[in-house]
Formats: structure tokens, C-alpha cells, sequence
């Protein structure tokens, strides 16, 4: 395998977690209210959880193919309407699974990581 | 001082100046680009879109109406670039970090524009240095050297300053300097063109079979039946893609020589062709005004759609994008003047032909009491012998008996004249010489009668005929005949050699006998008609007319 595969291996393995990960805190970040994309942006950032709005878009419009999401149009003073998203029931079947399996992940790599060390 | 540019986003309008514009476009598309086989791009954009106006409209107000260069950047530092937006499955992720940089991306890839920085005309040379990577001063050499192909050179430069624009911002002018389009690149556009294409047919039969069976189960699942309509769609505008490049460069191709076959047969037609042919065909109009609108119509009416095969082909292959409907209706327009042109030389050839004028004059014949005349041709070289003088003289003839034969460009000899032999009301032979011509009037068809000179010897009993007539110094061709009727009387006989076969027309005899049948022989005139009087072994027909 040549260098720039293998660094391409390795972009594209975290461009897969990023987006896992983002997926994850995008419908956490949901579970406590409904938002249109600037307002997560911002929860996120508080958490600083660095991310590009653009990012956002693809994720949410996936996500709401998914019929994890959905969303209600909403009049906005400073530009054209707004897109709110809230969880669906599925999103939040979804999401508490995510949670689980997020808990166990982090305590199975916790494991392994702190044996190396 | 700047130049703005209106834009609508969601709905909301802005004033943008050039450079920003131009950089928030292409942001936009490459954006777009990213995400061609995404489900859901459209609705994507939108959103992105409209978050772009909402933040746009935070930056403007009434101090600072106009959108700058500075908004766009705070735009795209905000979103992201389109790297970090994309949102590619796995697959596509590996193959888009590979094959970023290169021709993957159709707007990465350099475009074709004329360089008026650097310009000798029009800057079509080193615009098309920029493309081919070539110095500009190989092309313009090109040029310079097909220019002595019967000026192909110049229309076809006129043609590509016609077709590719003009670099005008400075986004065209990087456009234009980009990446090289070499043999590699090429080659490769054209691979993952096919390959897309396999992809694409590829996961449009998954899908189908994938929702084949769900639409059973749920045949209100619109969504997903409608991914498996995109795949269709997607699919053909890949096969249409890759037809419409085939199509392009056939076009090119065609078009290239047929404007070259145009070109050579006119000018060749009108310059070098067979001087006899060139001559018949200039003499047919009423002047030279006449045929200078003539060949410049005929030009038109082929030259324009040849010429547009070529403008439509180079701008395929170029995927050239700017409006041409002033260059279309141009050319529908001079398409017109070239019929309208076309219909009035054909009225005004045709005009020459209205009338037709015929004269005669008797021969003098001396002795026509005596019982034999021999008829006989004068033989004349150029009239006769195809290869005799072949290198100098030319030819022109629809049928054996129809010749129109130029000597060295100056004499025009047409042959042959028609003679017929009829019976006579009294007892003397003679001879009757009719010249006809036609003209647009009365008067113009019978000067150019009796314009026409023919010459007829006679030497006791032997009669000797020119084989062509000629038309008379700067007269034109109106379809000019000399026919000769000779009246021969009762139970005398007239000998025809051999040479006569080319002047007989239709004559009337006993034996029915052909033209070609009736040379060589003695022919009495009877009661009933020519009779042959030496004619063993030669077929007589039972139902003489």
C-alpha cells in the first residue's frame, strides 16, 4: 500500500467517526428542544465541539431521510424562514440506543487504551 | 469604484460586487458538485443556501448596501469549505481524496477563452496556447499556413473569435490558465466518464431490485421509487453525455470537410475548372453582377449551416456556455439572403430563356439540277478526337451529339448542328439553314441569331459541313442551334459518309433505319421516302413509317 493511501485510509476513517460522532450530538442536542441549524451550531460550539455550519446540512437532510427528524418551517425577522428540527419518536428510540452504545464504546476503549498506557 | 451585480438568494436580494460574486458562485458550485450523487442535493443547497441569505443579510444594511469580497470569506469561513462540508459514503470519500485534484471536478478543469491581454486579433492563438499548453506562436504559424488553403485560415478564425468568448473577469482569465488538458487528462475525463456510467448502471440495478420487491409490499414508498427513477435518469444523461461528445467531434469533423469541399469545388468551379464549363456557366447569366451574386449565394445557402456544424461542434468540445442567439439569428439571416439570392438568379437565368428567335437563310446552291450529292463533315480535331489536344482544350458534353468545345479559352465551338432531309416540292435540291437562339426578348433572341456563324462548302457534288457553329464574340449561351433541311427531290440520291453520323437527326427512311446504320450509303427519295439503294445485309423494317 503506497503512503498516500494509507493516508487516505486514515482521512477517510476519521471523516467516519467525525460524522458518527457529529450524528450523535446532533440528535442529543436536539432531545432538549427543538433548533434550526444556526442554534445547534451554536450548542455545539459551547460544548466546543468545533464543526463548520455546511457541515450540518448534508447530516440533517440525511438524518430526516432517515425519518429520524422532522421539521416545521418558521418565520424568521432577520432573513428567509427558518427550518426547525425536532426528534421524531424513532429519532428518539434511535438516539437512546446511541446513547447505550455510546456509554458501553466509551468504556470499552477506555479499557483498552488505559492497558497500553 | 466597483461594478455590482444583482443576485437573488432564497428570495432575498442583494447587491454583490463582480469578484465576490464570482467567488460565492463558484463556492456554490463546487458545494453543489460534492454532492451530484447524494440523495437529497437539491434540498440540500436550498437550505444551505438560505442560510447564506440570513447571514448576508446580517452584513448588509443601510451604510453598506453592497456585499464584498470580506462578506463572501466570512461566508465561507462560517459554512466551511467544501471539504469539510462533503458528506460522501465511504467509498466515494476514497475515491475524492484521490482524485481531488484532478479533472474529477468539471469546474477545476481549464476553460477555452479568447486572451485579449496578449493578442495579435483577437487573442484566439494564445487563448488556445493557454488550452494546449503550447506556445502561442505555433498557432498562430498554423494559421498563418492554412490561410493558403483558399482562405479556409481566416473563416475558420473568424469563426473561433466568433465562438469563444472573450476573458473578461478574473475568474475567466484563471479559467483559462489552469490545469493543462493533455492526452492524460483526456483520456482520463473520458474513463471516469465510463466509469460513472458502469456506477451508475450498476447501482440502478441494485436499487431496482432492491425496491422491486418493496413496491409490492408499500406502493406508496414515492421516495424511494423515485431514487430508482433518478438512477434511470442518471444513467441515460451518462450515455447522453458520452453520445453528445461523440456527436460534438463528428460535427467538427464533417463540418471541417465539407467547408473545405465547399470551398475548393467553388473556387475551382469558378477559377481552374474546365474553361468550356466555367465559360457555359458564367455566359448563362445576364452579366457578371449577376454571377458574382450567384456563386456568392450558392456559398450562403451551403456555407451557413456547414459553418454552423463547426460553431456547434467546437462549442460542444469546449463546452462553451455563453448565450449565442445573436450568432443564430445572424446566420438564419444571411441563410435567407443566400435563398432569396439563390431564387433571383435562378429567375434571372431562366429569364434569359423566355423567348426564342429562329432565322433562315437559303444556300446557294450551285447545279442543283445534278442526280447525286455526297454530303460530307469537315473534320475538326477538336471537335473529333477526345485526347488530341486534351491538354489544352476542354470538353463539355451531356450526350454524343451535344459538344461545346473551347480552344484555348478564347473560341467556343458548339456541335453539332442538326440536318434533316425531307422531300422537296419541285425538282431542285435545297438547302435551308435555320440559326435559333433565346433571349429575355424578341430583339436579344435574334441578335444572337444572327450573330451565329456556320459554314457550308460545296464543291461540285460534294457538299462539305462544319462539324460546330459558333456563337459570335461576347455573345452568351441561350441555348443557340443551327438546323439544316435539306429538300431533295423525286429519284434523286443523296450519298451520306461517314463522317455525317453525328449531324443526323431523326431522319426518315424506308428501312427505319438508325442514324449510325444510315452513313456510308446512297438514299433515293421516292415516293413513299428515302429509300436505300445499296443496302444489302442491312435489316429492312417490314412497317416502314
Amino acid at each position: 500500500m503506497t503512503i498516500e493511501n494509507t493516508k487516505a485510509n486514515i482521512e477517510n476513517t476519521k471523516a467516519q467517526m467525525r460524522k458518527g460522532v457529529l450524528e450523535f450530538c446532533i440528535l442529543s442536542t436536539l432531545s432538549e428542544g427543538d433548533a434550526y441549524p444556526t442554534e445547534i451550531i451554536e450548542r455545539m460550539k459551547k460544548a466546543k465541539l468545533v464543526v463548520v455550519e455546511g457541515t450540518l446540512y448534508p447530516l440533517l437532510t440525511r438524518l430526516k431521510n432517515l425519518e429520524l427528524l422532522s421539521y416545521r418551517w418558521e418565520e424568521s425577522t432577520s432573513g428567509p424562514p427558518r427550518k426547525y428540527y425536532r426528534l421524531t419518536e424513532t429519532g428518539e428510540r434511535f438516539l437512546r440506543e446511541l446513547e447505550s452504545t455510546w456509554d458501553e464504546l466509551v468504556n470499552s476503549v477506555n479499557e483498552v487504551t488505559k492497558k497500553k498506557k | 469604484m466597483n461594478k455590482t451585480v444583482t443576485i437573488n438568494i432564497s428570495g432575498i436580494i442583494f447587491h454583490i460586487e463582480e469578484d465576490a460574486y464570482e467567488k460565492l458562485g463558484n463556492y456554490l458550485r463546487t458545494v453543489r458538485n460534492r454532492f451530484s450523487e447524494e440523495d437529497g442535493r437539491d434540498e440540500i443547497m436550498t437550505d444551505i443556501e438560505s442560510r447564506i441569505a440570513e447571514i448576508l443579510n446580517e452584513r448588509v444594511g443601510p451604510s453598506k448596501q453592497v456585499v464584498l469580497l470580506l462578506d463572501v470569506d466570512h461566508v465561507i469561513s462560517l459554512m466551511g469549505e467544501p471539504d469539510a462540508i462533503s458528506d460522501k459514503e465511504e467509498k466515494e470519500e476514497t475515491k475524492s481524496t484521490n482524485e481531488d485534484s484532478h479533472s474529477s471536478n468539471p469546474n477545476r478543469r481549464r476553460r477555452l477563452y479568447r486572451d485579449t491581454d496578449d493578442r495579435v486579433i483577437g487573442g484566439v492563438c494564445s487563448g488556445l496556447g493557454y488550452y494546449f499548453d503550447l506556445d502561442p506562436i505555433w498557432i498562430r504559424l498554423g494559421f498563418v499556413l492554412i490561410l493558403f488553403a483558399f482562405g479556409t485560415g481566416i473563416l475558420f478564425y473568424i469563426l473561433l473569435m466568433l465562438i469563444i468568448p472573450k476573458a473578461e473577469t478574473t475568474a475567466e482569465k484563471l479559467e483559462m490558465r489552469r490545469e493543462p488538458v493533455d492526452l492524460n487528462n483526456i483520456s482520463k475525463t473520458v474513463k471516469e466518464e465510463f466509469d460513472g456510467l458502469k456506477k451508475r448502471a450498476e447501482d440502478f440495478g441494485q436499487e431496482a431490485k432492491q425496491y422491486g420487491k418493496k413496491w409490492k409490499d408499500d406502493s406508496r414508498d414515492w421516495r424511494k421509487r423515485n431514487s430508482v427513477r433518478r438512477g434511470f435518469e442518471d444513467f441515460f444523461s451518462g450515455i447522453f453525455h458520452i453520445i453528445g461528445r461523440i456527436f460534438a467531434f463528428a460535427l467538427l469533423i464533417i463540418g471541417i470537410l465539407f467547408l473545405i469541399g465547399l470551398l475548393t469545388s467553388t473556387f475551382s468551379l469558378t477559377n481552374f475548372g474546365p474553361r468550356a464549363f466555367g465559360d457555359s456557366i458564367e455566359s448563362l447569366f445576364p452579366g457578371s453582377f449577376h454571377y458574382a451574386i450567384a456563386i456568392a449565394s450558392f456559398l450562403l445557402v451551403f456555407g451557413i449551416p456547414v459553418v454552423m456544424m463547426i460553431y456547434k461542434g467546437i462549442r460542444l468540445i469546449f463546452r462553451i456556455k455563453r448565450s449565442d442567439t445573436i450568432i443564430g439569428i445572424s446566420a438564419l439571416v444571411l441563410w435567407i439572403i443566400g435563398i432569396v439570392g439563390c431564387t433571383y438568379s435562378v429567375v434571372s437565368v431562366s429569364k434569359g430563356f423566355s423567348e426564342q428567335v429562329s432565322i433562315h437563310e437559303y444556300f446557294p446552291m450551285k447545279n442543283a439540277k445534278m442526280d447525286t450529292l455526297y454530303l460530307n463533315v469537315k473534320i475538326d480535331h477538336d471537335m473529333v478526337n477526345e485526347d488530341y489536344h486534351s491538354k489544352w482544350n476542354h470538353r463539355y458534353h451531356f450526350e454524343r451529339r451535344w459538344k461545346a468545345v473551347s480552344v484555348n479559352g478564347s473560341e467556343v465551338k458548339f456541335g453539332y448542328p442538326d440536318l434533316k432531309i425531307v422531300p422537296s416540292d419541285n425538282d431542285s435540291l435545297q438547302m435551308i439553314i435555320y440559326s435559333s437562339s433565346y433571349g429575355s426578348e424578341k430583339r436579344e433572341a435574334l441578335d444572337r441569331s444572327k450573330a451565329i456563324s456556320y459554314l457550308i462548302q460545296q464543291k461540285d457534288s460534294l457538299i462539305t459541313f462544319n462539324s460546330y457553329f459558333t456563337i459570335g464574340a461576347n455573345q452568351h449561351w441561350r441555348a443557340q442551334r443551327v438546323r439544316i433541311e435539306l429538300h431533295v427531290p423525286k429519284n434523286k440520291v443523296v450519298f451520306l459518309s461517314g463522317t455525317m453520323r453525328d449531324m443526323l437527326n431523326e431522319v426518315d427512311n424506308l428501312s427505319n433505319a438508325l442514324e449510325e446504320d444510315m452513313v456510308d450509303r446512297r438514299w433515293k427519295m421516292t415516293d413513299k421516302g428515302l429509300e436505300c439503294i445499296d443496302c444489302a445485309g442491312l435489316e429492312v423494317s417490314d412497317n416502314p413509317k
